[in-house]
């Protein structure tokens, strides 16, 4: 599963969530994308099961891009412990989320089976989201 | 410039996101117009005829028709960049960038791709790596696409910016060795195993983060 090969602090505090995502909009890599609608923590273990999902149904051809990391520890305390004694251990990684991103990326499959893809990866995902295409600006050619 | 579309627009004096903000509420963007020794102009521009231009205009020329005191001025630009609002896709802000008709200009041009279902039937799958050319060429000269005949392209096939087809007054500047398509072989078939060996991966992984986790508290 994703995760970093090292961090500089092992706990993080939990913070907030506002605002859209100002970058990673856009379908950048492949040819179509599943775009979040709602802010939220993604689990490493939820982008492998989706990673796994989409792989399963393309079964063979077409390229998948994950577009999202989870840098983020999540401590946990363990189960029946009394308050204090302070913070739990990091138990998982998750990225964080904000909705305009463009989580997965497909191409060199027909839209029909990466539609059925990213609705099969959607269903592994907190958040709701929804599947997009690459678009050019403007509709065509612009200024380089 | 006979093909150009036309777009009118009106010069606005106020700024700030507060007036902005009403600007679209009542059906307008906001928008920018600046160019080579002259000074940015503040406009505003209808959302409907906006998007019809961009889209009948396909990013090449368009003759913006300026309003200022009742009098309009006509001023050829190219989309420089387009704004949109990252899940409604509605229009927030469009910068235009002025031009000399007589100066050859950069372009992005999209690559349009031909001749797919005449690929070879050896299951290969078609690459595109390059979704865009930069050319350059006169503002009236632009193209629409450039356009990459695919039909018989096999595994291990590609195409670079060199053999590309450009009209004649066009000249490419993408590097001539950058692929544009490329077939690729497809992705072997590993279902199960592949299933198992993620697993696999998944608990030695989580031993990993076990121990790390284990000796940096030891060591606090």
């Amino acid at each position: 599963m994703l995760m970093p090969k090292r961090v500089k602090y092992r706990k993080v505090q939990r913070g907030r969530i506002k605002g859209k995502a100002q970058r990673g909009t856009e379908v950048t890599f492949g040819q179509y994308g599943l775009q979040a609608l709602e802010p939220g923590w993604i689990s490493s273990a939820q982008i492998e099961a989706a990673r796994i999902a989409m792989t399963r149904y393309i079964k063979r051809g077409g390229k998948i891009w994950i577009k999202i990391f989870p840098s983020k520890p999540i401590t946990e305390k363990p189960a029946e412990t009394r308050m204090g004694s302070g913070k739990g251990v990091p138990e998982y990684w998750v990225a964080v989320v904000k909705p305009g991103r463009v989580m997965f990326e497909i191409a060199g499959v027909s839209e029909e089976t990466a539609r059925e893809a990213m609705r099969l990866a959607s269903h592994k995902l907190p958040i709701k989201s929804k599947f997009v295409k690459r678009e050019e600006i403007g509709g065509g050619a612009h200024e380089a | 410039m006979p093909n150009a579309v036309i777009l009118k627009t009106e010069v606005r004096d106020e700024k700030g996101k507060g007036f902005a903000k009403g600007l679209r509420k009542s059906g307008f963007i906001p928008a920018v117009v600046y160019g080579k020794a002259k000074e940015p102009t503040k406009l505003k521009v209808n959302n409907r005829e906006l998007e019809v231009a961009l889209a009948a205009s396909g990013g090449q020329l368009i003759n913006l028709n300026v309003l200022l005191d009742g009098k309009e001025e006509s001023r050829p630009v190219l989309v420089k960049e387009v704004q949109r609002d990252p899940i409604t896709r509605q229009l927030r802000h469009v910068d235009f960038h002025e031009i000399s008709l007589t100066e050859k200009v950069k372009v992005a041009v999209p690559v349009f791709i031909v001749g797919e279902e005449d690929m070879e039937k050896d299951g290969g799958v078609l690459q595109v790596v390059l979704s865009e050319i930069e050319v350059e060429c006169l503002p009236t000269q632009i193209p629409e696409q450039i356009t990459v005949n695919v039909s018989g392209f096999a595994i291990g096939d590609s195409l670079r910016a060199a053999e590309l087809e450009a009209p004649e007054e066009v000249e490419i500047v993408t590097p001539e060795d950058e692929i544009v398509v490329s077939v690729l072989v497809p992705a072997e078939e590993v279902e199960e195993e592949e299933v198992d060996d993620v697993e696999g991966v998944e608990e030695e992984e989580a031993e990993v983060e076990a121990d790390t986790v284990d000796e940096e508290t030891v060591e606090e």
